[in-house]
């Protein structure tokens, strides 16, 4: 059974904007234009793909798996991503890996020239994380030694899990907030105001370690016998 | 009146009755795909208890036959949700969403479990219905071409075949056994600790938060509700068709595989005789006409008459 | 009042039912009821009354049973009539009867009786004039005359002729003209019984009294009867039992009925009983 469980995202403690993992992403924004990739990991390239962007009534953004175009390729041909902007706005790529381990990067050209490198995001990229370990995380903002802290609350089991993503600036002062609680399966989106790599680490464990409550499982969340009762009350007299 | 006429008592074929009952062994199985789930299933007959009485409108009444399943294993197979998280929205719009967030997924395809419930021999029904007689010339095609002698040297001779010929049939579940209810406990307690049992607490947790209840969820895939007869009612005679199947079982056991009885058409008399210094003299072969059964409330009365 | 209000299993068989089974045998069994010397089995269209035989019956089975000749008295065995006897019809009746009217003798039918009819058919090949003279001659020719002295004081004598085996009769003559036949119709009267032997329960028909009508004189009757009686009781009757474990029904493979006659009571006085044309059988059974 554990072969079906994404082990990736139980063991995921450390994310950072420059080796992309599981349960992590990088928005940059696009302008019109044709775009070609490459996917690194490690030293090597282990995959490419294009983005065309063109324009429309409405923007939208594109999810870009990391994990697939580093698969096998039946084809051979680079993947083909599309996106819009619209008057005045822009579209969005959003690279993610689905699984396996962190260590992910990204390159993008236009027209033959850099227009984006994961190793180093720039103005107006975003990085978002999706914390489910509880505990407290520090973050950190490149070198400019801006920290942070965020705090993951156990998931109340019984109580209707709410998601929700926290939007945190960094700027060039600091962290804005520069302390977050939230719920375990929560995200945080780092909208950057300059150029700098995000870092989000798990500094201590706090609930993660309590144990569940144990206790039988009842289908009914009721004892047996009333069970019993009620079956035995249905049950006609005895025959002979 | 016919030319031969036989009357067996009630009792006589109450006897009858329960040496046919006592012998019927069926089995079955299948597999059916529901709304959220599927279930293999394994089923065995046999029958108890029972009994027949005559009626004088020319029918047998077949009262309180319970149906005994033994074998009788469920397995649902259950179709586990993904579980994920993330996502969110961070860039809606008045037309939609233009940046949401990548979704993460506890389990990478959809774990589709199989968990036997074995409820061999706690689960009984109890049929009851009316039924004539029907009768039925057999004519063997074993014998094409052959002469009546030679078709009753060899064995296969044509027959008269009288079956239970059944009206209506009222099938009830009657019975389960306490033990059902902490069956299924077990069912589910060990569906939940397959999935979740690899996972750390705190994923348990989530998982549990997000899906609700691991418990309910099974519950509610099932569809469980408070009242377990009823739902393993549903399940077994609805979804499974299960009692349904037991009555065609058990209505072409009497009414198609087996006679209540059979006679040989022509019917020997007289055996074949060796001769000394001659040859064999054939049997003497008589044929049956108009075979012919009537139920009163007293007796059943087969008659016949003799041709030529 | 039902049938099995008494016993298990209550049978009943109609005297037509029984009429219908001795037409049966008389068609699938002709031997049963025609016998005749080598003439008659080899050409049986001979005999006084057409055999009946039933359809697709096999050429191997015989149609009449072979008798040896009749010997010609004082001839020393070497001369033989052929000859053919038939029971040309067999009915039975049971109390109170309906199906034939019965000579005085044995009139009126008691209750738990039943009538037998039979019409007995015989002939006789009789050999024309012409070849009786001629045979005359032949043995006329073989017949020593005796010397009177032989009587005296030979009785010790060795005679080697003595030893000789007796010589194969010779059939007279057979001609189609003259074979000469006639018919009789011979009544019994007698009573069923229950047999357990060999084959199983099984009905038989016990002869209580027997009656040729009107023949004379009444010397020839008896021995007539005689005859015609031992035929029926040796031959006929013994094979006509009706199988009463044939009531057995065979539950397939799962078992059978295990029978046994009801007991003789207050309300079963008679069984196998005898009545309004019926033959009962009061049955108790059990499954196994």
């Amino acid at each position: 059974m554990s072969t079906l469980v994404n082990t990736a995202m139980l063991r995921a403690t450390v994310f950072e904007s420059d080796a992309l993992g599981v349960l992590a992403s990088i928005i940059h924004p696009l302008t019109v234009g044709e775009y070609e990739g490459e996917v690194h990991y490690g030293k090597a390239v282990v995959g490419t793909f294009g983005i065309t962007v063109t324009e429309d009534a409405e923007p939208s953004s594109v999810q870009i798996d990391l994990n697939v175009i580093a698969g096998p390729n039946a084809n051979g041909l680079p993947r083909k991503y599309r996106a819009t902007t619209a008057k005045e706005q822009v579209g969005y790529a959003v690279f993610y890996a689905s699984k396996g381990s962190r260590g992910f990067q990204v390159v993008l050209r236009g027209n033959g020239e850099l227009a984006f490198d994961s190793r180093r995001l720039q103005s107006g990229d975003m990085y978002a994380v999706t914390l489910i370990r509880p505990g407290r995380y520090k973050m950190h903002a490149g070198r400019n030694g801006l920290v942070g802290r965020i705090d993951v609350g156990r998931a109340k089991a019984g109580e209707k899990f709410e998601s929700e993503a926290r939007t945190v600036a960094v700027e060039e002062k600091g962290f804005s907030p520069d302390a977050v609680a939230m719920e375990s399966g929560s995200s945080v989106v780092f909208a950057l105001a300059s150029a700098t790599n995000i870092t989000v680490a798990l500094e201590g464990e706090g609930e993660a370690t309590a144990v569940r409550p144990a206790g039988p499982i009842r289908i009914l969340g009721r004892d047996h016998r009333d069970i019993e009762r009620r079956v035995e009350a249905k049950r006609r007299p005895a025959k002979e | 009146m016919a030319d031969v006429e036989i009357a067996l008592s009630e009792s006589t074929v109450q006897q009858v009755f329960r040496v046919l009952r006592g012998k019927l062994r069926e089995q079955a199985s299948g597999s059916v795909d529901l709304v959220h789930f599927s279930i293999d299933w394994t089923v065995g007959i046999r029958l108890e208890k029972g009994r027949i009485d005559f009626q004088s409108n020319n029918t047998v009444l077949l009262k309180e036959l319970d149906i005994v399943y033994d074998p009788l294993v469920v397995t649902p197979g259950l179709n586990i949700p993904k579980v994920c998280v993330g996502g969110n929205c961070i860039l809606p719009s008045p037309f939609g969403c233009i940046i949401r967030l990548p979704r993460y997924c506890f389990f990478e395809a959809d774990p589709d479990l199989k968990v036997p419930l074995d409820l061999s021999g706690l689960i009984r029904s109890e049929i009851s219905g009316t039924c004539g007689i029907r009768t039925e010339h057999f004519d063997d095609p074993g014998n094409a071409g052959m002469s009546v002698w030679q078709a009753h040297a060899q064995g296969v001779p044509d027959k008269w075949r009288f079956f239970l010929n059944p009206g209506w049939l009222d099938i009830d579940l009657i019975d389960i056994a306490d033990t059902v209810g902490a069956l299924l406990d077990k069912l589910i307690a060990a569906v939940v600790d397959t999935i979740l049992g690899w996972l750390p607490d705190w994923a348990q947790d989530l998982v549990e938060a997000i899906l609700g209840s691991f418990a309910d969820l099974i519950r509610d895939i099932l569809d469980i509700g408070d009242d377990i007869e009823e739902w393993l009612s549903n399940l077994l005679g609805i979804s499974i068709g299960l009692f349904d199947l037991a009555v065609q079982l058990v209505l072409q056991h009497f009414a198609k595989k087996t006679p209540i009885f059979e006679l040989e058409n022509p019917y020997p008399i007289m055996p074949a005789e060796a001769m000394s210094g001659g040859p064999v003299l054939v049997p003497v072969l008589v044929p049956v006409v108009d075979p012919k059964v009537v139920v009163t409330d007293p007796e059943l009365t087969i008659s016949a008459s003799i041709g030529v | 009042m039902a049938a099995t209000d008494f016993c298990s299993i209550h049978t009943s068989v109609s005297e037509g039912a029984f009429n219908k089974l001795i037409l049966n045998v008389r068609r699938q069994r002709p031997s049963l009821f025609n016998y005749g010397t080598a003439a008659f089995v080899g050409e049986p269209e001979l005999l006084c009354e057409v055999v009946e035989v039933a359809p697709g019956l096999p050429i191997s089975q015989p149609r009449v049973a072979l008798q040896p000749l009749l010997p010609v008295p004082g001839t020393g065995g070497t001369w033989g009539f052929e000859y053919c006897a038939q029971l040309a019809d067999l009915r039975i009746d049971f109390h109170p009867g309906s199906q034939f009217t019965l000579p005085r003798e044995l009139d009126p039918l008691r209750p738990q009786q039943f009538a037998l009819k039979i019409e007995v058919c015989l002939g006789l090949a009789c050999p024309g004039k012409e070849y009786l003279d001629k045979i005359a001659e032949i043995v006329e020719g073989t017949v020593r005359p005796a010397d009177p002295r032989d009587t005296l004081g030979a009785f010790d004598k060795f005679r080697p002729e003595d030893d000789r085996p007796p010589p194969r009769a010779r059939p007279l003559p057979v001609h189609r003209e003259n074979i000469k036949c006639f018919c009789l119709s011979l009544f019994a009267t007698g009573t069923v019984a229950v047999k357990d032997d060999a084959f199983g329960k099984r009905l038989s028909l016990a002869l209580d009294g027997l009656e040729l009508v009107d023949i004379r004189p009444e010397g020839l009757e008896a021995i007539l009867e005689c005859l015609i009686e031992a035929t029926v009781r040796l031959s006929l009757l013994p094979r006509l039992k009706v199988a009463v474990d044939d009531l057995i029904f065979g539950l397939g493979k799962f078992g059978q009925l295990v029978v046994g006659l009801t007991p003789t009571s207050g309300n079963v006085p008679f069984n196998p009983s005898i009545a309004n044309d019926r033959v009962a059988v009061f049955i108790d059974a059990v499954a196994s």
